[in-house]
C-alpha cells in the first residue's frame, strides 16, 4: 500500500510520522552488540548434563548386551589338525609330570590337551541352520 | 539483499565474520531498535532486545543458510526478544512513550502529541506502524514478521493510521 492508495488525510499522516523525528540507539550499543555476538559465537564447554549422562548409560547397556550376545553365540572349533608327534612330546611331559598315571590315562590325557590348545573361539551368525558336511563342531 | 540465495551478509554471518554482524548492524540496527522502542517502550528494554536479536544470530551459526528474508527474520526474532524482555520486565506496553524515551531535539509540541497518541495506540497497531514507518518493511515482509498475509499486514496498517488520525482529533495536520 503506498501514498496513493492511501485516502488524502491517512497519506499526509504517513508523510508526517515518516518525517517525525525519531529516537535513536545510543552510541554505545552498535559497539556493546557485536562484543556479545563475538562472544556467542564462541564454542562453550558443553557441561555434562543429565542427557549426557543418559547417552552414556545406553551406549553401557548396549555394549554389555552385545557382548554377551557375542559370548553366548561363541562356539569353539578345531582349527587344525593334531599332529601325532605333538601328542607323543605331550604325553612324555606329562609321563615325567605324573610317572603314577597308566599310559592309557596318559595318551587320553594328551589328547585332550592338544585338542583344547587347538580350539579358537568363533561366533557363530546364524546357530539354527542345518550343520554343512564338512562342519567339524 | 534482503537474504535471497547467495547472500554475502547473510553468509558473511552464517560463516560468523565479524565483518557481516558490523554491516548488519550498520544497516538495520537503528530500525530494530525504533521498532523494539515501540513495541517495549524503554530505551533499556529495547536495546536488550536489539542485543538479544544479534546475540540470536551469532549463535544460529550455519542454520542462517536457510534463511529468506533476512530482514523479515530480524524483525520476527525483534519481536520474540521484545515479548521475552517485556515478560522478565514486566514492562507496561501502554506506558506513555515520551516519559520513558525522548525524541531528539527539537521537539515541537505537535511532535509531542503525535508521539502520545501513538503510544496510546493498542500494540498491534503500534507495532504495525512502526514497521512501515520506523524500520521501512513492505507489507509482504510485515506479513512474513506477523505471520499474517499480506492484505491483512495493508489493512491493519491501513486501520492503525485512521486509528492515530482519531486520535489525534480526526486531522493529520497535528
Amino acid at each position: 500500500m503506498s501514498d496513493s492508495e492511501l485516502p488524502a488525510d491517512l497519506a499526509a499522516l504517513e508523510r508526517r510520522l515518516a518525517d517525525r523525528p525519531r529516537v535513536a540507539p545510543s552510541t554505545g550499543l552498535g559497539p556493546r552488540v557485536l562484543d556479545v555476538a563475538r562472544l556467542a559465537q564462541r564454542p562453550r564447554p558443553v557441561a555434562a548434563s543429565w542427557r549426557s549422562w543418559a547417552a552414556l548409560a545406553a551406549a553401557v547397556l548396549v555394549g554389555i548386551n552385545l557382548s554377551m550376545s557375542v559370548a553366548g553365540s561363541a562356539d569353539w572349533r578345531l582349527t587344525a589338525g593334531i599332529e601325532p608327534g605333538q601328542i607323543d612330546a605331550t604325553a612324555d611331559r606329562l609321563r615325567a609330570a605324573a610317572p603314577e598315571l597308566p599310559e592309557r590315562e596318559l595318551r587320553r590325557q594328551a589328547l585332550l590337551y592338544r585338542a583344547g590348545a587347538g580350539l579358537t573361539p568363533t561366533v557363530d551368525l546364524n546357530p539354527y541352520r542345518e550343520p554343512e558336511r564338512w562342519d567339524v563342531r | 539483499m534482503d537474504g535471497p540465495p547467495g547472500d554475502p551478509l547473510l553468509a558473511g554471518l552464517a560463516a560468523g565474520r565479524d565483518a557481516a554482524f558490523a554491516e548488519l548492524y550498520d544497516r538495520d540496527g537503528a530500525a530494530l531498535f525504533r521498532v523494539a522502542a515501540a513495541l517495549l517502550g524503554c530505551r533499556a528494554d529495547a536495546e536488550d532486545a536489539v542485543q538479544e536479536v544479534f546475540v540470536g544470530l551469532a549463535q544460529a551459526g550455519a542454520a542462517l543458510a536457510a534463511v529468506e528474508n533476512l530482514r523479515a527474520y530480524l524483525f520476527a526474532a525483534l519481536r520474540h526478544a521484545a515479548a521475552k524482555t517485556a515478560a522478565r520486565r514486566h514492562a507496561d506496553r501502554r506506558r506513555p512513550f515520551p516519559d520513558v524515551l525522548a525524541a531528539p531535539e527539537p521537539r515541537t509540541p505537535a511532535d509531542e502529541r503525535l508521539e502520545r497518541a501513538l503510544a496510546a495506540l493498542p500494540a498491534d497497531r503500534r507495532e504495525v506502524i512502526a514497521l512501515k514507518i520506523d524500520s521501512g518493511l513492505t507489507f509482504r515482509e510485515i506479513a512474513a514478521v506477523l505471520g499474517i498475509s499480506p492484505n491483512t499486514a495493508a489493512s491493519r496498517y491501513r486501520y492503525a493510521l485512521a486509528e492515530l488520525r482519531d486520535a489525534l482529533g480526526g486531522t493529520a495536520d497535528v
